[in-house]
């Protein structure tokens, strides 16, 4: 079933903040302002 | 995670910058990074708050429960191991988005699914999209 609050495109992305190898706080959006587009892949886990 | 390493090469023909965001610990993220050699960055998001924000869902219990669940997530526990799968919420539903650098969704795609992955081509495609629009 689909969630009706489910993000779509055209939205602005959420931001949040997660963790580099070092246990450092990085900010996503920190992330998307570069020169190229930013695919964010999140994964279920490793394998 | 073994799907993106395959088509690495045509998501970074393609200009896009590949960041994964995984439920796995930090210091996991990184012996990961190691271990396989992987030139795009990695990064934990142990407490699933990103995960939430980007509304993605997990499996239901009945779903979690079930011989199938199991038996298609046997060959990540054959590879990692069943302790190093215990850090990881085998419950927890993935997501791909392309995102232009004025913050904005330009693909979406949420699991329903353990296998519910999209294609990179359509992935690709939607970032071709940006370039032809010049960005936002």
């Amino acid at each position: 079933m689909a969630d009706k609050n489910a993000l779509q495109v055209g939205q602005p992305a959420p931001e949040a903040t997660v963790q580099d190898g070092g246990g450092n706080d990085i900010l996503l959006s920190s992330l998307w302002q570069g020169d190229q587009p930013l695919l964010l892949v999140f994964i279920r886990h490793f394998g | 995670m073994a799907q993106l390493r395959q088509d690495y090469n045509r998501i970074e023909a393609a200009n896009l910058k590949l960041v994964v965001i995984t439920p796995h610990p930090a210091t996991a993220t990184t012996a990961y990074q190691v271990e396989h050699h992987l030139n795009y960055l990695i990064l934990s998001d142990h407490r699933r708050k990103a995960y939430r924000r980007y509304g993605l869902g997990r499996l239901s219990v009945l779903h979690e429960i079930n011989p199938l669940t199991w038996l298609r997530n046997l060959p990540s526990l054959r590879k990692q191991g069943i302790a190093r799968s215990a850090d990881a919420d085998m419950a927890q539903l993935g997501g791909v988005f392309v995102i232009d650098n004025g913050g904005t969704l330009r693909y979406v795609h949420i699991a329903h699914d353990a296998s519910d992955n999209p294609s990179t081509d359509a992935i690709i495609g939607a970032a071709q999209a940006i370039s032809y629009t010049g960005g936002s």
